[in-house]
């Protein structure tokens, strides 16, 4: 063993950067341990008594940073310093963009600014939130497991200040032409969105987009925003702040079934709202909205036509020109015997909820891992079980990774599986377009694709695969470009997602009563 | 020549203005200029969180793309502050005075400190102070130790403790002596301190930390720490949110600072510094 300093004059590095290095360079193949510290007289007696130090670096002043190394030779030792070099020409060329030890920091540095995205672990996610309210900024939580007590803490002090609490759980927002989180980019227009639905937000901002319209704000809530412990807080700033907004014409409210006391609240801020508003309970109950005249839809596409109609004063009809019965007829004389089942496996947790409402209320059973019916619930939720619709997003799929929309391994490995089942004829695909989201999601899937075709056919099987693009035309895949690599790989592409479910919905009844 | 005006500055740096100096450290927001009379300079970019040698400069990119370097040479005179092709103009600088008077009327409850520990333990960093199975925590309780006995053997194995720029004791020392000049406890600790740094701190720690230490043995504490001691000793504010602006400071020079704070103030409540009473638990 050899132990060697290198004493570099007049150079300073914060303490935790030099205990990383220091546990880097530890960690190099031949070195034995390393300390890295200011040259202070007992900054050296501590490398002393770990046999670190050198008559070099017993010169070096309190100045000076001594980069102590004991390893199998003298080459080895080198090697560990050109790594310290190295550690440190990245540091000073990522001072370009600059990093902030935390959101004070960041605000101090950055007066102006006024939105925190955050997205660490909940149990952290709730300080760093009440910290960026402390600062005036306003807050986009993408994070979630965090308590629902620090949930209503945070909302209600973002309302005490006039700011926005967009979450936890908050998957997208688009305020004044950007695109915050897991989001398209879609034309400005008059068309305001406040939900809790991320890929339902989505849905209908891209759906307006296509059709010539656009959206001023989509403003993310959260999924507990609308639960008797929030009482929708944010939905309910967000639509008087639509309301108060010129740019704003006409509102549509999208959530998951919320709980009565927020339904109630919701209901009289709606009341009184000076501009019409088109309220989307998925799964919800819609009588209560009848009784007390507040117009509501049922579906994505229902909502994109209805704030269309309003913002322009004419009725509009989502265009299709696809030949739906054509296309399940000639799917239907392909399958084997033996197939007989739809798999969907969704990236968007509310198409997901859609799609299953949809399967439900015309078709059937559907199994699921977030069945409204608990009966229907999979035992397992990484085995399918009849007609099955998988929210891939589910954290149970994707263990520490990223969002299945930014990496979509786990739906890559859960596609092969459900294509290697004899008895799947249908599967459905959706793909999410936006800034953040991966920045090709239908290369990724397409080569699986056309792999599991090939081997079902070689197998005497045939796998109709079924997909809807939740994209525009100005989000950075390039919608156009997905489309083609999809129709290339044998994938039927419908407009909606509930275009998609009532195909599948088509070819199943087909197959069945063949 | 490049321009740059000087917005503000604090008293102790202005004190300094009137002699050469060499550049000695470069960073991302600031650079430091020791002077010929060995005292230190820092000038930041534009910023709100400076120390107490600071001169805020209107620059707002980074001081590694200015062309400057260290040891190079520089020129303070007649409002001026020259070096390479930059010119930093302070003439008409604001100047801030740092220096704090010990606060009266006080009410020093334990009940704060508990909660202000509580803030530290939520917010740990990697300070090798806390950290058991480092070598410089063993050394550190020793130096508190030798405090107890001997003030002069205990800053000799105390200062220039810590791997950081500024080393991780001294940040440690920085809260004890500004909590007791706030409160205006124990005024001959800090006499004693600032004289041993004047005798010896260049060569036990670095320059930059000796200079800062000094200061505030002096008196003269930088606005987030003066805030969270101002509230602590009211308990009014916000301690949490005063607390995590410390440890907002440095990498763990903030949270050490805190740290020490917590250790005066259990010196001060049990009357001498006493075995133990500064660690967490």
């Amino acid at each position: 063993m050899v132990v060697i300093n290198y004493v570099e004059k007049n150079v300073y590095y914060d303490s935790v950067f030099l205990m990383k290095l220091a546990s880097k360079l530890t960690n190099i193949e031949g070195i034995d341990n390393a300390s890295i510290g200011m040259g202070t007289p007992l900054n050296k007696d501590t490398m002393a008594d770990l046999e670190l130090l050198t008559s070099e670096g017993s010169e070096a002043t309190a100045n000076d940073l001594i980069i102590a190394i004991r390893g199998e030779n003298n080459e080895i030792c080198d090697f560990a310093k050109a790594e310290f070099e190295k550690s440190i020409k990245e540091k000073r060329q990522s001072q370009g963009t600059t990093a902030y030890r935390s959101i004070g920091g960041a605000k101090a540095a950055l007066p102006d600014s006024n939105l925190a995205i955050i997205s660490v672990a909940g149990e952290y996610a709730a300080v760093e939130g009440k910290r960026a309210l402390q600062n005036d900024m306003n807050v986009f939580m993408f994070s979630d497991n965090v308590p629902i007590e620090d949930e209503v803490e945070l909302k209600k002090l973002a309302q005490e200040k006039g700011l926005y609490m967009m979450g936890p759980g908050c998957g997208l927002s688009f305020i004044n032409g950007v695109a915050i989180g897991l989001c398209s980019m879609v034309n400005r227009g008059d068309i305001g969105l406040v939900g809790a639905s991320g890929s339902g937000i989505q849905e209908v901002m891209v759906l307006v987009h296509r059709n010539g319209f656009g959206v001023s704000h989509a403003i993310g809530t959260g999924g507990r925003d609308m639960s008797d412990e929030v009482g929708g807080i944010t939905m309910i700033q967000g639509i008087r702040a639509l309301e108060a907004d010129e740019s704003t014409k006409v509102i549509a409210l999208i959530s998951k079934p919320p709980s009565q006391s927020a339904l109630m609240k919701v209901i009289s801020v709606v009341k009184e709202c000076k501009k019409p508003v088109v309220i989307q309970f998925i799964n919800g109950d819609n009588q209560v909205l009848k009784e007390n005249g507040i117009m509501y839809s049922e579906s994505f596409d229902q909502t994109a036509e209805m704030v269309m109609e309003l913002s322009s004063g004419k009725k509009v009809k989502l265009q299709d020109d696809m030949d739906y019965e054509k296309i399940a007829d000639e799917e239907v004389k392909k399958f084997s015997g033996e197939q007989k089942y739809f798999r969907g496996i969704l990236c968007g947790g509310s198409l997901t909820d859609e799609a299953q409402l949809m399967w439900t209320k015309q078709k059937g059973d559907i199994y699921s891992n977030v069945a409204f019916d608990k009966k229907l619930m999979l035992d397992d939720p990484f085995c399918s079980k009849e007609h099955t619709l998988i929210d891939i997003g589910d954290e149970i799929f994707t263990k520490g990774r990223a969002h299945v929309a930014i990496d979509p391994t786990a739906r890559v490995n859960r596609f092969i599986k459900e294509a290697r089942d004899k008895e799947t004829a249908v599967i459905y695909l959706d793909f999410l377009l936006g800034y953040a989201l991966h920045p090709d999601p239908a290369s990724v899937m397409s080569k699986a694709i056309i792999e599991e075709k090939a081997r079902a056919k070689s197998e005497g099987r045939h796998l109709c695969v079924v997909a809807t693009i939740c994209g525009s035309d100005m989000d950075p895949q390039g919608f156009e470009e997905q489309k083609q690599i999809l129709l290339d790989a044998g994938v039927i592409v419908a407009e909606t997602n509930s275009r998609v479910v009532n195909l599948a919905m088509k070819i199943i009844n087909k197959l069945e009563e063949r | 020549m490049m321009k740059i005006n000087i917005i503000c500055g604090t008293t102790k740096a202005k004190e300094f203005l009137h002699c050469n100096g060499t550049v000695v450290g470069i960073f991302d927001k600031c650079f430091n200029i020791l002077t010929q009379s060995k005292q230190m300079l820092t000038i930041f970019n534009k910023t709100d969180r400076f120390s107490t040698r600071g001169l805020v400069s209107e620059y707002e990119g980074s001081f590694y793309d200015l062309p400057i370097s260290v040891n190079e040479s520089v020129i303070i005179d007649s409002g001026k502050i020259k070096l390479a092709n930059i010119m930093f103009n302070y003439s008409d600088m604001q100047v801030y005075e740092t220096y704090r008077q010990p606060l009266k009327n006080i009410e020093i409850e334990e009940t704060v400190f508990e909660e202000m520990l509580e803030f530290l333990n939520k917010y740990k960093t990697n300070s090798p102070l806390i950290c058991e199975e480092n070598l410089i925590y063993k050394k550190f309780n020793q130096g508190i130790e030798m405090l107890k006995i001997n003030k002069t053997k205990g800053f000799q194995m105390l200062v220039g403790l810590g791997i950081g720029l500024t080393p991780s004791a001294d940040d440690f020392l920085s809260g004890i002596t500004a909590f007791f000049h706030i409160i205006n406890y124990l005024p001959e600790f800090n006499l004693s301190l600032a004289k041993y740094l004047e005798q010896n701190g260049m060569e036990r720690t670095s320059f930059v930390s000796c200079n800062l230490l000094k200061d505030v043995c002096q008196g003269h504490i930088n606005e987030d720490l003066y805030n969270l001691l101002h509230s602590l000793v009211n308990k009014k504010g916000n301690i949490e949110f005063l607390t995590k602006q410390m440890i907002d400071y440095g990498s763990t020079s903030g949270y050490e600072t805190c740290l020490g704070i917590i250790a005066g103030y259990k010196f001060y409540k049990n009357g001498d510094l006493d075995n133990g009473s500064y660690k967490l638990c």
